[in-house]
């Protein structure tokens, strides 16, 4: 198929009707970011889809040109249309318009009245013949789906098509003829089992020489269900291998800055935990520590100096009052004692009375009876003889009391003071003064916490400093990332990541085992047994068999062989070819090739490029990079061109993005000089901005480019003072330029 | 080294009649500065407050009135905290982790108020001035020095409302005055 005429009218930003006119080889269309490169390449999407087949739907109302739209009266319809003319692959020319009618409601919200999709076929007069779409572009495979797959690629990361594991089983299916033995090898597989069947019941009738064969049949059934085993756990291994490359490569152009980001989250987290340490260690309860370490006794010497000292005279006066109490105590002890002196001579006296005189007992009892106990006449009260005794009692008595008395001074003098609180409180102040806590240093303590509490936040500030610029510097590192991942979610599960590793890696190594090793051998006994078991078998109907049994099976590893020799052969030419576009298109010199290997651990499909030494070179540079993925996708368009009899364009848009300024002119100066290919590609190469900022077309860019051969180039862009806050006053303009 | 102490300073542990002045200083300082009624409920309604309990801020105004020489009878409604002098300082630690008991308090408090008092410890241990009327002495010194103390601190308040609020303010302002005591 060959792209003539694409019409595109009140699409999107292509307000009113645009036109581009393609021929084969290269065609360029130039327009800077923004000006409607992926709506052109949208549209010409929005044609050849089919929404239904691919599962897909365009949002119509999107597709409406704005500014068509809010030009349209309440009421009144408005028609978007894309329209495509080709030519098929007899050459033969066919039109596909996908169009649809829209009404403004008086709203002013829009409906879809209508829509249409359908192929035109030429008629001798003049007219045309409508035709469904799906007939042309699968019937008579002007752009069926799978062809758009490998045809139609937005942006330069998508041209690295094996990125997605099922292209090559696409690949395969569409270029090669390994899907036609499907059935050979599923009968060759029902033909080897039914005539080992029958080998084993014919056997059976020689008991003998059955009995042997059966046992070997056992141990081959054996080995089987290990090989089936081993495959089956193979089959799981891949799934895992492939599961988690897939994580892997989802990430891995981000690995780098994640590992990086990682980094920066563990020594951040370090930090703040160091903080956190440093924010235990402050004590700033200032005020509660007056109370808790006693820092309220900062100025407390001088009263307590004031109170020992107020104890020390307490206790000095209440010594000096004892000490008097005492001296007069002692003075009247001696005088006492002359008392006693005395005393004891009256006592002693007492004791010379004579025997007339009585006791004071005898005295009282006589006084009591009213008789002289000592004379034996009456002395009733009132008389000189009961006052005379009287008398004498009361002298008795009177000296007896005195005695008494003297004998308990000592004890009057400790009763001066009862309580001893002015020696206890004396001893307090003592002990606070000499044993208590040392207020002079309290002072010089405050200073020292306060002092330590600050050099502590000095160092918390430092650290959060260095948090702040860690954090600081991971934003930029995040902000740099254009993949669109959440670097810094990703960093986060670093442990996740490797773990993808680590399970990628082991199913790697399982599987190399399995294929390399466990297979193999288990293939090789099993080919033992059957040799052994040909030789067991004895009956002739069963040697029969056998032979049938052995057909089968070499007809079956045949198959197998031809499959693979088929799959080699498929990425053999598909190498051969992109190499061939890869020394085409190569702008950088560069000897090395492109290797296309099966990765036998999913089954996928690896391209590298490979320096001359035979190594990968795993970091080309991106026009490199690109040239090669293109290579790819050339070869793939030329092997359909090979094996299905048509050919197709290639639609890129932005391919060159990230090519250094200049390369890309390079690049499509050898395309244009060398491919014999349709291709339709959107670009901002030969543009650059002139004095006022504005994008301006490199003339002699171009004019170099068309030296080499005339082609179509477009340039678009958006009509300047339209409102950037106002979709409807965006359009599109299509310049065809030289 | 145990002090066996007297019967006075044991009975004045026992005291609760710490007194200040109700309608000035319960409001605008102990109630804005401490938990009051602490120790025995959540701790939601300590946060926000520098003291714990109403009596530590009682504590500090008196050592604030004592190192400014400032001793003022109490006039109007007047409040005690119904609390034994010798439970003060004895901090409830599952309820308060980060604080130290500092019931060593007592005896400094104690001989202050000896040292500041005219009591005569004389007439106490000859029988002549019964333990409850020396206790009582020590008790309104006690509190005439906090009454001193707060209304230092209702003086400053005045001029700078939130003055007590900084994280050092407690400490700087009576340090100021221990200095002027040393000297």
């Amino acid at each position: 198929m060959i792209i003539k005429k694409l019409i595109i009218k009140n699409f999107r930003s292509y307000y009113g009707e645009k036109v581009f006119e393609f021929q084969k080889g290269l065609n360029l269309i130039l327009g800077a970011n923004g000006d409607g490169k992926t709506t052109f390449f949208d549209a010409l999407d929005f044609v050849f889809s089919i929404d239904d087949v691919e599962r897909r739907s365009f949002s119509y109302s999107a597709c409406v040109s704005k500014k068509m739209f809010s030009e349209l009266a309440p009421g009144a319809t408005g028609k978007v249309m894309v329209s495509v003319d080709v030519l098929n692959s007899d050459n033969r020319p066919r039109t596909i318009e996908r169009e649809m009618e829209v009404r403004k409601k008086e709203d002013g919200t829009m409906s879809i009245v209508s829509s249409s999709h359908l192929g035109y076929l030429p008629l001798i007069n003049g007219g045309r013949k409508t035709v469904m779409v799906k007939d042309l572009l699968y019937g008579e495979g002007l752009f069926p789906p799978i062809i758009k797959k490998y045809s139609l690629f937005k942006g330069e990361k998508a041209l690295n098509i094996f990125e997605d594991k099922t292209t090559l089983k696409n690949l395969i299916n569409l270029f090669s003829d390994i899907k036609d033995l499907g059935p050979y090898k599923d009968f060759a597989k029902f033909g080897e089992d039914t005539s080992s069947r029958a080998v084993t019941n014919a056997q059976r009738k020689d008991k003998q020489a059955g009995e042997a064969a059966a046992q070997l049949l056992r141990e081959k059934e054996l080995l089987e269900s290990y090989l089936a085993q081993e495959n089956s756990r193979l089959a799981d291994l891949r799934t895992t291998y492939s599961d988690n490359q897939a994580r892997i490569d989802a990430i891995e152009a981000d690995l780098e800055t994640i590992e990086l980001v990682h980094g920066m989250q563990d020594a951040i987290k370090d930090l703040q935990d160091e903080v956190d340490i440093l924010r235990d260690k402050l004590d700033e309860n200032y005020s509660t520590n007056l109370l808790d370490r006693l820092w309220i006794l900062n100025g407390f010497q001088p009263v307590l100096e004031e109170f020992a000292e107020k104890m020390s005279d307490f206790s000095e006066k209440k010594q000096t009052l004892i000490n008097i109490e005492k001296e007069r105590a002692i003075r009247e002890k001696a005088e006492r004692e002359a008392e006693a002196k005395t005393i004891a001579e009256l006592k002693a006296k007492l004791t010379e009375l004579p025997w007339y005189i009585p006791d004071v007992k005898t005295m009282q009892s006589m006084l009591e009876k009213e008789r002289c106990l000592v004379c034996g006449t009456e002395a009733p009260k009132g008389s000189s003889a009961y006052a005379h005794i009287a008398k004498h009692l009361e002298e008795a008595l009177e000296h007896i009391n005195k005695t008494h008395k003297q004998e308990h001074k000592e004890e009057i003098v400790e009763e001066l003071f009862k309580l001893r609180n002015v020696e206890s409180l004396h001893q307090m102040s003592i002990q606070l003064y000499q044993y208590g806590i040392n207020l002079n240093d309290i002072s010089a303590e405050i200073e020292k916490e306060k002092s330590r509490n600050d050099g502590l936040h000095l160092e918390i500030q430092d650290k959060n400093q260095t948090i702040d610029e860690k954090q600081t510097e991971m934003a930029r590192v995040l902000s740099q990332s254009a993949s669109g991942h959440d670097i810094g979610e990703l960093a986060g599960s670093w442990l996740n990541i490797k773990h993808w590793y680590k399970t990628r890696e082991d199913a790697s190594i399982e599987i190399e085992r399995i294929t390399s090793k466990r297979i193999p051998e288990l293939k090789k006994k099993i080919a033992e047994n059957t040799e052994k078991y040909k030789k067991a078998v004895v009956d002739i109907t069963a040697k029969e068999f056998l032979k049938i049994n052995t057909f089968y099976k070499l007809l079956g590893d045949a198959l197998e062989r031809a499959e693979s020799r088929t799959l080699e052969e498929f990425m053999d030419k598909l190498a051969t070819t992109a190499n061939r576009f890869l020394e085409m298109l190569n702008i950088d010199d560069f000897t090395g090739e492109i290797d296309i290997s099966r990765d036998f651990r999913d089954n996928s499909i690896n391209v590298h490029l490979v320096g001359s030494d035979g190594k990968n070179i795993d970091n080309p540079n991106t026009s490199l990079f690109t040239t090669m993925h293109l290579s790819v996708l050339f070869a793939i368009s030329e092997l359909t061109k090979d094996n299905l009899n048509s050919e197709y364009p290639m639609i890129l848009d932005a391919p060159t993005s990230s090519f250094d300024e200049g390369k890309d002119k390079t690049f499509y100066q050898v395309m244009n000089e060398k491919l014999d290919k349709q291709c339709i590609i959107v670009t901002k190469s030969y543009l650059y901005k002139d004095e006022s900022d504005k994008f301006a077309v490199d003339e002699k860019g171009i004019q170099k480019l068309l030296s080499v051969k005339h082609i179509p180039v477009y340039r678009i862009q958006k009509r300047t003072g339209f409102d950037k806050k106002d979709q409807s006053t965006i359009e599109t303009i299509v310049t065809p330029l030289f | 080294m145990e002090v066996v102490l007297g019967n006075l300073y044991e009975a004045w542990l026992e005291n609760t009649n710490s007194q200040f002045e109700e309608d000035t200083f319960l409001e605008p300082i102990i109630k804005r500065y401490c938990y009051w009624h602490g120790g025995t409920t959540d701790k939601v309604d300590i946060k926000g407050k520098t003291f714990n309990a109403a009596y530590e801020i009682y504590i500090y105004a008196f050592f604030l009135g004592i190192y400014a020489n400032k001793r003022r009878p109490l006039v109007g409604n007047k409040r005690n905290f119904s609390m034994e002098m010798k439970r003060w300082g004895n901090i409830n630690l599952s309820m308060f982790p980060d604080r130290r008991t500092y019931s060593q308090i007592q005896k400094y408090v104690f001989s202050a108020l000896i040292a500041k008092s005219d009591i005569d410890l004389l007439a106490i241990d000859r029988g002549d001035l019964s333990i409850p009327d020396g206790v009582s002495i020590l008790m309104r010194t006690l509190s005439e020095y906090a009454n001193g103390g707060f209304y230092l601190m209702k003086e400053k308040m005045e001029s700078v409302p939130d003055y007590f609020d900084g994280q050092q303010s407690f400490l700087t302002f009576i340090s100021k005055y221990a200095q002027k005591s040393k000297q």
